[in-house]
């Protein structure tokens, strides 16, 4: 089943930037890896930076388990499939201490878990084209794995021991837990374009790529009312659109050595037309826009499997949270007979 | 490439939208004190003044009525829709009713009145309250009828008027909170628990719970399951009554809050306090800050008007 082949010693000889952007026929590519980001600011709606540790007291990581696979159908078309692309960013706002008779110690934990959407591509790449040059096609389609949306809170209230009983307690302490899910929650269609030229040691390429909802979706956010010391919580369903996106990446690689490849990008990625809506009214989300600088390298550690890493920085932004982010990833290679 | 992206896509045409400016804004229309804002059925938008009239907003203009237009007084406490799609207008010189031209009343049995509070039941009645002389119900067969508590003076004297899911009319008057089920009254004072006889303001939340805002500015009183209790607004600053109730989308309620006897007009103890389901907070530095509040208008789609005595205020989810 599995053993020496042709492709082996094809993966043996072809270094980092000459690898084609499709894999080999009868290669079965396997990307695994996690990645954390450290949230230290935001862009507003004028593209102004907000430290977010300076202004409002926020702290916000991610973690990011993920995995996917390739399998060359021939040399110049392979299949794609996300796996898992399992995520959880937790955002905490440091208590807030609101002092009058009462002390109220209140403390926000947001946390927005679970798998991204699962996403299949095509990926083509022109045939009979020279070494110097690759140019590729990826039709896709991503199928939500969870409904999009706020899951139930849990949110926890607590007085101590001294007040309990009391009309006027001295203390309150609560702590307001929403949990959001990750995903669309609707079907998408993706299309990526991708050029690459090659040079003698040098690479450079780009690749642009879009998302667009097939249809709007239903979710609901959740309302609480605190009775005694008692969170009861009741839905509010509202319809959306999820925004259109568009990601823009931009890669320079320099092959070092036939096992180090050092790679420079930069990227922009942009949301927009989304809108939610209820009671009939739709209104527009804000347009968001983010833009990195990546350094990273790959090293290919056997012919089977390579590391690759990047740091991400944020540039500009309108709209979001931006990150830092560290990436790694282990790709294995397997031949399939 | 984009004709491409564009082939692709199978969504429908996206409808080009104006983007959400979130949070406040002031209605710059407006600077005279706001008593009443009122949706219409044709979505527009009515907002009743003390000095000023009445304007209307269809959208993207004010129009502004006053007395030298037709209107009976330029001072507007409530207003309300007529299951004929005629608005009717309560103001401090009597009623004033618009169907595209003005027809006022000055006078109710005999006497001159006041008007602060209407109410459109959905089951073809008009109800009005006249200060002091009670309240009034108007019917669509033209039909007028009086209702006067001969047992109890100050009941007479009404500030609001609500209607539940149920059906139900609430009246605050200034000797407790009145509930009309079945064609009958029953008063409540604060014997049963209301923080004060004086109510000013009613409101039912999406929950089911009334709630009911009185001259008590420390405590807003509430009614569920036929039981009275009462909230601290422990908000960390006074108000002096509650004028004004309403919930957002977002399952906030609003209470606003007026000063009685304002410092040099810096109505130190009024504003809106927002209460999000477990917490009170008054809106101190946004909005339109420490001032009386005396009327919401939820839109029901992430659109809160507030009137207040600095003018109209608008906040957006």
């Amino acid at each position: 089943m599995w053993g020496q082949s042709k492709l082996d010693s094809l993966r043996m000889n072809t270094r980092t930037m000459d690898r084609p952007i499709t894999v080999f026929k009868g290669e079965l590519r396997i990307n695994g890896g996690y990645r954390f980001d450290i949230f230290n600011n935001r862009y507003d709606g004028a593209g102004e930076k907000i430290n977010l540790s300076a202004m409002d007291g926020k702290a916000a990581f991610q973690d990011a388990l993920f995995m996917n696979m390739r399998y060359g159908i021939t040399d110049f078309l392979d299949i794609e499939v996300n796996l898992l692309d399992f995520k959880k960013m937790t955002v905490r706002e440091t208590p807030v201490d609101i002092i009058e008779d009462v002390v109220w110690e209140i403390s926000r934990l947001t946390e927005t878990v679970g798998n991204e959407d699962l996403l299949l591509k095509l990926n083509m790449r022109w045939p009979g084209l020279p070494r110097v040059v690759d140019v590729g096609l990826s039709p896709g389609i991503s199928f939500p794995t969870a409904r999009h949306g706020e899951q139930q809170p849990q949110h926890g209230y607590n007085l101590p021991q001294s007040s309990l009983g009391i009309d006027s307690p001295d203390a309150v302490y609560i702590d307001y837990h929403q949990v959001y899910k990750w995903g669309a929650g609707v079907t998408r269609s993706y299309l990526e374009g991708m050029v690459k030229w090659r040079g003698q040691n040098v690479a450079l390429s780009g690749a642009y790529s879009a998302h667009f909802p097939l249809k709007t979706g239903k979710a609901v956010y959740w309302i609480h009312r605190l009775d005694k010391a008692h969170f009861s919580y009741r839905s509010v369903e509202y319809e959306y659109d999820w925004a259109d996106f568009y990601a823009l990446n931009l890669m320079a690689e320099y092959q070092a050595y036939s096992w180090l490849d050092i790679l420079m990008g930069f990227n922009h990625r942009t949301w927009k037309n989304g809108w939610e809506g209820m009671s009939g009214e739709i209104r527009a989300l804000p347009e968001r826009k983010l833009a990195n600088l990546n350094l990273g390298y790959e090293v290919i550690i056997t012919p089977k499997m390579w590391l690759r890493q990047w740091l991400r920085f944020p540039v500009s932004g309108k709209n979001t949270m931006s990150s830092f982010v560290v990436d790694t990833k282990f790709v294995y290679s397997l031949s399939f007979k | 490439m984009g004709m491409v992206l564009a082939l692709f896509s199978c969504t429908n045409d996206v409808e080009v939208l104006p983007e959400i400016e979130t949070g406040w804004s002031k209605v710059s229309a407006i600077s005279d004190e706001v008593l009443a804002v009122y949706k219409a059925s044709d979505e527009r938008i009515w907002v009743g003044t003390a000095t000023q009239g009445v304007y209307v907003y269809d959208g993207s203009n004010f129009t502004n009525y006053r007395t030298s237009q037709g209107l009976i007084n330029n001072t507007v406490n409530a207003i309300s829709e007529f299951s004929n799609g005629d608005m009717w207008f309560g103001t401090s010189g009597g009623l004033s009713v618009y169907d595209g031209s003005w027809t006022n009343y000055d006078q109710v049995n005999g006497s001159p009145f006041e008007v602060y509070s209407l109410l459109n039941d959905g089951q073809g009645n008009m109800w009005i309250n006249s200060w002091g002389m009670g309240l009034f119900s108007y019917d669509e067969n033209d039909e007028l009828l009086w209702y006067w508590d001969a047992n109890c003076d100050w009941c007479n004297y009404i500030n609001t008027l609500f209607q539940d899911g149920q059906g139900n009319l609430w009246i605050g008057t200034y000797a407790g909170l009145k509930k009309r089920a079945n064609n009958s009254f029953t008063l409540y004072t604060i014997t049963d628990g209301l923080p004060d006889n004086v109510v000013t303001s009613v409101y039912e939340d999406s929950w089911g719970r009334m709630w009911i805002g009185t001259y008590n500015g420390e405590k807003i009183g509430m009614m569920e399951n036929n039981k009275f209790s009462s909230m601290s607004l422990q908000s960390g600053y006074p108000v002096n009554s509650i004028m004004a109730i309403s919930e957002d989308i977002m399952g906030n309620m609003w209470f606003g809050a007026i000063d009685y006897f304002p410092d040099t007009q810096e109505f130190n103890n009024s504003g809106i306090i927002k209460y999000d389901g477990a917490t009170m907070r008054t809106l101190v530095d946004e909005g339109p800050g420490r001032t009386n509040t005396l009327a919401f208008l939820e839109e029901g789609n992430g659109t809160v008007w507030v009137g207040t005595a600095k003018g109209l205020y608008k906040y957006k989810y």
